[in-house]
């Protein structure tokens, strides 16, 4: 039984593992996750009826866990984001990556846990909504009514952001530093 | 275009629109928005690109997860259903500046089945005998505040007449049934209303399905006594009675220990 459940899960283990360290948005933490997650999984294998179902049946488990730990709002844990940004600042950042992140930091503030799971397995990890649908069992349609309220709320938190530090000046042309170019529509 | 047409189609992410660009021209409410759109595409595509960093290898993580205490309790657990076992060895969340509390998470999960409230069954007994009891208005009335799968049964005995109204969601529905009976009849009696309880036999796996297993913990402002409160009502309310918080406080180090009464699998 357990060989059967390594088995299903060696062709998932990167992308999952890259997927919880996306949504805790630090390796460790993520590992963290990834690890309860795994050990929940393990135990409960025998319940999983059809092995075809593996995968959402994991990112389920991956989901439940991120929400359970996150039920308060993330951002007030990451409540500081200006360190860093010096620190970006001083290092550079060509790739426009850490700048991105940031961007990104903020603009999931505004999302509850179960949307950040959505548009992080969306937007970075290349699922569709027929897969996510499947996943949260919900139907495809409810599952763009919720890529579209969120993206919505990703938009809105930064528009408040950058009227709010613009006044004040507290954001730089160097802030919005993101290499430009293939950005053409979707 | 308006700015509704123009909303929408910054939501679809197109925005390179003739039409589009021209209103952004004429308005700058609009225009801040796309810059935020145009911001968070850019950084989605950046990191994109971003190289993943390498995975663990997959003998490691199995070597790691197979050698985890938790991974290895569940065939003496079923044994001694009376013994606690614990699930997460540790749950760690961090927190950032300003908060500088960190609370550990210890779930003791035992198998068991756990009962869960399915609804409420209202009991008006003690009437006056002798009326006879015309339910239908009772049961427009329900229907009128939302409560379409009521049933109403009558007891005339020589002594007293008694009502049952079965399929309540929940306690204020029994409440509210109470009151629209004595207002629609203008029959008094005694309410009482009990429970409707169905064991639900539990796997780990499917209370985590069922979403059953995720307690809110407030971590700041809280003294032990209201945290271990939250989390029995939570539990309470998820069905699980008799959970059990026991929340210890050492330092800046708060530990939770949930247990929940275990019966035979
Ligand atoms: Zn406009």
């Amino acid at each position: 039984m357990r060989d059967l459940f390594w088995k299903l899960l060696e062709p998932e283990h990167p992308k999952a593992e890259a997927f919880c360290r996306k949504l805790m948005r630090n390796r460790e933490e993520g590992d963290d996750l990834y690890q309860d997650a795994l050990l929940l999984a393990l135990r409960n294998f025998g319940s999983l009826k059809d092995h075809e179902s593996f995968r959402p049946w994991l990112y389920r488990i991956i989901v439940n866990g991120y929400k359970s730990r996150f039920r308060r709002p993330w951002w007030r844990r990451h409540a500081t984001l200006t360190p860093k940004l010096e620190e970006t600042r001083s290092t550079g950042d060509p790739d426009g990556q850490l700048t991105a992140r940031r961007w990104l930091e903020r603009a999931f503030e505004g999302l509850t846990p179960e949307e950040s799971t959505l548009v992080t397995l969306f937007e970075l990890e290349e699922w569709n909504t027929a897969e996510l649908a499947r996943l949260y069992r919900i139907s495809e349609g409810a599952v763009r009514a919720r890529l579209f309220r969120s993206r919505r709320k990703m938009r809105q938190t930064i528009d408040r952001f950058i009227s709010q530090n613009e006044t004040s000046n507290r954001i730089k042309e160097a802030d919005y530093a993101l290499p430009r170019g293939e950005t053409s529509s979707e | 275009m308006r700015c509704h047409e123009a909303k929408r189609l910054l939501n679809e992410g197109d925005i390179n629109n003739r039409e589009l660009v021209k209103h952004l021209n004429d308005c700058s409410d609009c225009a801040r928005e796309a810059k935020a759109a145009g911001l968070i595409h850019r950084s989605l595509d950046s990191l994109r690109q971003q190289d993943q960093p390498t995975p663990t290898p997959f003998a490691d993580i199995r070597a790691r997860v197979e050698s985890h205490p938790a991974a290895n309790t569940r065939k003496e657990s079923s044994r001694m259903a009376e013994l606690t076992h614990k699930l997460t060895a540790r749950k760690k969340l961090s927190f950032g500046l300003g908060l500088a509390m960190a609370a550990l998470l210890f779930f003791t999960l035992v198998p068991f089945s756990y009962d869960r409230v399915v609804g409420y069954d209202l009991e008006i007994s003690g009437i006056e005998p002798g009326n006879m009891i015309n339910i239908d208005p009772v049961i427009m009335g329900m229907t009128g505040l939302g409560y379409d799968n009521i049933s109403i049964s009558t007891n005339y005995s020589s002594t007293e007449t008694s009502v049952w109204i079965t399929g309540l969601p929940h306690e204020k529905a029994a409440q509210e049934a109470s009151a629209v009976f004595a207002t629609l009849t203008g029959l008094e009696g005694k309410s009482e209303y009990t429970p409707k309880v169905e064991a639900v036999s539990g796997s780990l796996y499917a209370q985590v399905k069922e979403n059953l297993f995720s307690v809110e913990i407030t971590v700041s402002g809280e003294t032990p006594e209201e945290m271990k409160a939250s989390v029995e009502a939570q539990l309470e309310s998820m069905g699980m009675t008799g959970g059990e918080a026991v929340v210890t406080q050492d330092g800046d180090q708060m530990q939770i220990e949930i247990t929940i009464p275990g019966s035979d699998e």
